[in-house]
């Protein structure tokens, strides 16, 4: 032996986290994972009971908060409300079995390896707090109980991991007892209220949405000239020229859609899709429709953070089509506005008796699902068109793509709305493959980025909850040379190219009406040598 | 024997070791679940752990080719770019390597008595090599995010936040420390408020 020499020794390196009871762990506040905090007079913009009556601005990475000196009872006082108001939100808090089924569901956690990111663990930050000051077991035997009291380090810890929640309801469908941790953030978010404890990414969006008419606080004539703009890129790439009605009293239908897809790319795309199609339509079957600049926004950034303010901006959009006197109310590709729809609309505003139950003017279809809230999902919509063989389609115009389908939580969980944009795709595409099962239908993966949590400060979050989506994507474009990811979600068509850039940067992002009115064959038109985007169709590679 | 020989002879024992270490850079309660969950699909960081140190060892151990051990990489690291590492420990796992052959393989080492000291260094400077790989990987993941974050200013001037509305807001802001913002330059003509 000894041609080793002695000081061949182990190396000093030593990686392993902390271990011991979680309640112990220090709070790592990251940059990169959080997003800013909103400012007060934005939040008095929005007549919010919060920060804005004491008006400091606030650092998240900074040990003061600047919070009010009644604090504590700001917040407890707002969850024993919410306590009382909310039985689902009492019964959460009291049944959780802690057996672990939702553990390992929920994308954060995936993408981190954190375990606070396990839905059980999100729960628990606010259980705990609930066992310690509102139980009396809780009270008595104290952290045996899982229970703790509130203090600004469990405060902090709350937020921080509340705003790592996309509201995407993945966990809950594997829960034995069906508690919904999205709904726990939702009552978490709401009572950090009190304390002004919200995000500029949603609270600007509540504001821009409450003044302007839109999330992206694009003024009416702003919306309009942006609709124009797409209407001059149609003429240049399909040789039509046509206009669109606004907010035209006696119009049959009105249409809404995100704010999203009016401006940001590739959404302007799926947006130039919808012209397309109501154009063809209009021209064919006398399809009767108009676009609205006070209903200028699908999307309800106000489900992000608090009911009243939630409820306040669906409204406008039954307060316009009653103003307008429509018959009923098409929607465009969104997600959370779907959920907001399915699920809270009736219980706000109840029925919805000054719009007729939607029968599609074009194929007699009556949309029996949508009898309740008189809205129709623009894939139901286009679905039936394309069943009853009533759009002339060249689908090889679509054939570069080769083309799967990601299930925007909020449509697919929300609604179940799971085969009719499979449908569409199939009759606009020739190449379509599918993900893996256990990341589609209820069980998809959320982009990474929903709920509010799309900004640009929280990119690494961003990353992170986008991977096991990614990592899907990432295996049909190995195995069947997969270059196009369509969705049914403006927050999609805004995460997933930042994400496929980092992730598949050779896999492009697309609405599916896009695809539907790139394979559209329109009377009148000239040679479609380009796509909705400018690209030429023979030679495009799509990147995100 | 020679050192190769010799490794190729422990590649599973030694794969085995990495894949573990590596592991246990995360935190206790996700080591359980990367053990029990197999679907790559279900768990996508652990099959990426699993999946790769196998084939980087061999490429250390046989071809040694950059661009195959970058892209080997560039799977792992890629994920612990984003994640709660330090630059240092997020790049830590190639000499993970290293120190489970120091740990695991120093008494076989030793008492095989055959195995040359210069191959022995020739295969660590390998994996440092393989380490200053993991550094670019790293850096343009790094930069990458960036480059979003960026991308994300220039194309959504309407929807950026209050802090980020225009750099001169944001360089304020970090003097004010705290202040609500009354005097942005409002060159952008975006308007600090609307
Ligand atoms: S699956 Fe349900 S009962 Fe089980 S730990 Fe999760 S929330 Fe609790
Ligand atoms: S709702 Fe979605 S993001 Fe929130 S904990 Fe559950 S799986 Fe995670």
């Amino acid at each position: 032996m000894a041609n080793i020499p002695k000081y061949y020794e182990s190396l000093n390196l030593d990686y392993k986290p902390p271990r011991g009871n979680w309640m112990d762990r220090p709070l790592n506040i990251k940059s990169g994972i959080y997003c800013y905090p909103a400012r007060p007079n934005v939040l008095a913009g929005i007549q919010m009971n919060d920060r804005s009556d004491w008006g400091k601005y606030w650092v998240v990475e900074d040990e003061d908060w600047e919070l009010p000196d009644d604090w504590k009872e700001r917040f407890l006082n707002k969850m024993r409300d919410m306590l009382d108001k909310y039985r689902t939100f009492k019964i959460y808090m009291d049944i959780c079995v802690r057996c672990g089924a939702c553990a390992d569901k929920c994308h954060y956690f995936l993408g981190s390896g954190d375990p606070m990111n396990m839905p059980v663990m999100r729960a628990e930050l606010l259980r705990s707090v609930y066992r310690g000051e509102f139980t009396k077991t809780g009270k008595i035997l104290g952290r045996i109980a899982g229970a703790r009291k509130l203090t600004k380090g469990v405060l902090r810890q709350i937020w921080y991991y509340m705003f790592q929640c996309s509201e995407c309801r993945r966990c809950s469908t594997f829960c034995p007892y069906g508690i919904d941790t999205a709904e726990i953030t939702i009552m978490a978010r709401e009572i950090m209220n009190e304390l002004g404890m919200n995000i500029a990414w949603i609270q600007e969006s509540c504001y821009k949405c409450i003044h302007t008419g839109n999330h992206l606080g694009l003024q009416p004539q702003a919306y309009k000239e942006c609709i124009d703009c797409m209407l001059g890129d149609i003429e240049e790439n399909v040789g039509i020229s046509f206009d669109v009605s606004w907010n035209r009293k006696g119009a049959d239908i009105l249409f809404v859609t995100p704010s999203g897809d009016v401006f940001a790319e590739p959404g302007i795309y799926t947006l130039a899709g919808y012209l397309l199609l109501f154009e063809y339509l209009r021209k064919e079957y006398g399809f009767d429709y108009t676009w609205s600049t006070y209903a200028s926004e699908g999307g309800d950034f106000g489900y992000f953070t608090a009911n009243d303010i939630a409820k306040r901006m669906n409204s406008k959009i039954y307060l316009e089509a009653k103003r307008l006197g429509v018959k009923w109310i098409l929607g465009g590709e969104c997600g959370h506005m779907w959920r907001v729809l399915n699920q809270y609309m009736t219980t706000w505003h109840g029925p919805v008796d000054f719009l007729e139950e939607p029968v599609s003017p074009i194929t007699g279809t009556k949309f029996e699902n949508a009898k309740a809230h008189k809205m129709v999902h623009i894939m139901e919509f286009t679905a039936d068109l394309i069943k009853h063989g009533k759009l002339k389609l060249d689908p090889s115009r679509n054939d570069r793509l080769r083309v799967t389908y990601h299930d925007s939580c909020n449509p697919s969980r929300g609604m179940g709305l799971l085969e009719e944009p499979r449908y569409v795709i199939k009759n606009v595409c020739n190449h379509f493959y599918e993900m893996p099962e256990n990341t589609l239908r209820d069980q998809t993966f959320c982009c990474g980025s929903g709920s509010g949590l799309n900004a640009s400060e929280n990119m690494e979050l961003r990353m992170r909850g986008g991977f096991p989506r990614q990592n899907a994507v990432r295996y049909v474009r190995d195995k069947y040379g997969v270059n196009m990811l369509a969705c049914i979600c403006a927050i999609d068509r805004a995460a997933f190219p930042d994400a496929q850039r980092y992730w598949n940067p050779d896999v492009g992002c697309t609405g599916i009406t896009e695809l539907v009115a790139n394979a559209l064959i329109m009377e009148g038109e000239g040679p479609r040598t380009n796509n909705l985007r400018g690209f030429e169709i023979a030679t495009w590679e799509p990147k995100p | 024997m020679n050192l190769e020989k010799f490794l190729t002879k422990k590649r599973d024992h030694v794969v085995d070791k990495w894949i573990q270490s590596v592991q246990e850079t995360y935190p206790a309660e996700t080591v359980k679940f990367f053990r029990h969950q197999r679907n790559r699909f279900a768990n996508p960081l652990g099959a990426a752990i699993s999946e790769t140190m196998g084939p980087l060892f061999d490429e250390l151990l046989n071809e040694n080719n950059p661009q195959n051990i970058s892209s080997l990489l560039d799977r792992i690291i890629r994920i612990r770019a984003v994640q709660e590492f330090e630059p240092s420990s997020a790049v830590a796992v190639v000499f993970l390597l290293k120190k489970v052959i120091r740990d695991e393989l120093k008494k076989d080492i030793e008492k095989d008595g055959l195995i040359k000291v210069e191959d022995l260094l020739e295969f660590e400077s390998r994996i440092d090599y393989c380490a200053l790989l993991a550094f670019d990987v790293y850096m343009k993941c790094r930069e990458t995010i960036w480059g979003n974050k960026l991308d994300d200013f220039i194309k959504r001037p309407y929807v950026t936040g209050g802090n980020m509305r225009c750099l001169s807001y944001m360089l304020k802001q970090e003097q004010r420390q705290g202040k609500v913002a009354e005097d942005c330059c409002n060159n952008c003509g975006l308007g600090e408020v609307r």
